[in-house]
């Protein structure tokens, strides 16, 4: 069985976990640059700045967080609810964002 | 020298990832289509890309992958 990696509560109140395995496919074959960013995709999904859902599979969330300390680029974490529960498909570093309908935004 | 591309279908994920060359510390472009755009984080080189929601929403792949290199001579 797959270890887990680690296991947060969402802004949203849904429970995302990702394994060792999965994190291990995105840090070394999807998106290298995050391997040091663990925290930060922790951290963007329980504090993140928006939240938007995939125009395409409503299933599919986004967690935004922009950083002053990465150049004002943001962290976006990929979830795909299933249930009461989330995994992480992917997380990247991104300059700007476009995608999905915002669903949530944090309070200034 | 030959320049490697790979090509990752992550089928949980229902994403596909293709990386011109070695995956690398890249800082990605969003597009309105659901896809990214992957630069180098030091030159802005484009390196890869990735898609997401590759397969329609509920359908179980079996996905083929075709692969071609064309010689075409102008």
């Amino acid at each position: 069985m797959n270890k887990i990696r680690f296991e947060v509560r969402s802004t949203l109140d849904v429970m995302i976990r990702t394994t060792e395995e999965y994190w291990e496919l995105i840090t070394e074959l999807k998106h290298p640059i995050i391997k040091k960013y663990e925290n930060e995709v922790k951290e963007t999904l329980q504090d993140p700045d928006e939240v938007r859902v995939s125009k395409k599979d409503s299933t599919v969330f986004l967690y935004y967080k922009q950083y002053r300390r990465l150049k004002m680029r943001y962290i976006c974490v990929l979830t795909k609810r299933l249930n009461s529960e989330g995994f992480i498909i992917s997380a990247y570093l991104a300059d700007k964002i476009k995608k999905g309908n915002i669903i949530w935004q944090k309070k200034s | 020298m030959a320049k490697e591309v790979l090509v990752i279908f992550d089928k949980v994920g229902n994403t596909l990832d293709v990386w011109f060359g070695e995956p690398k510390e890249a800082v990605c472009e969003e597009t309105e289509e659901e896809f990214l755009i992957k630069k180098d984080i030091k030159t802005g080189e484009v390196i890869g890309f990735e898609k997401f929601n590759v397969m329609p929403e509920g359908e179980v792949p079996p996905v083929k992958v075709l692969i071609k290199t064309l010689y075409s001579k102008f």
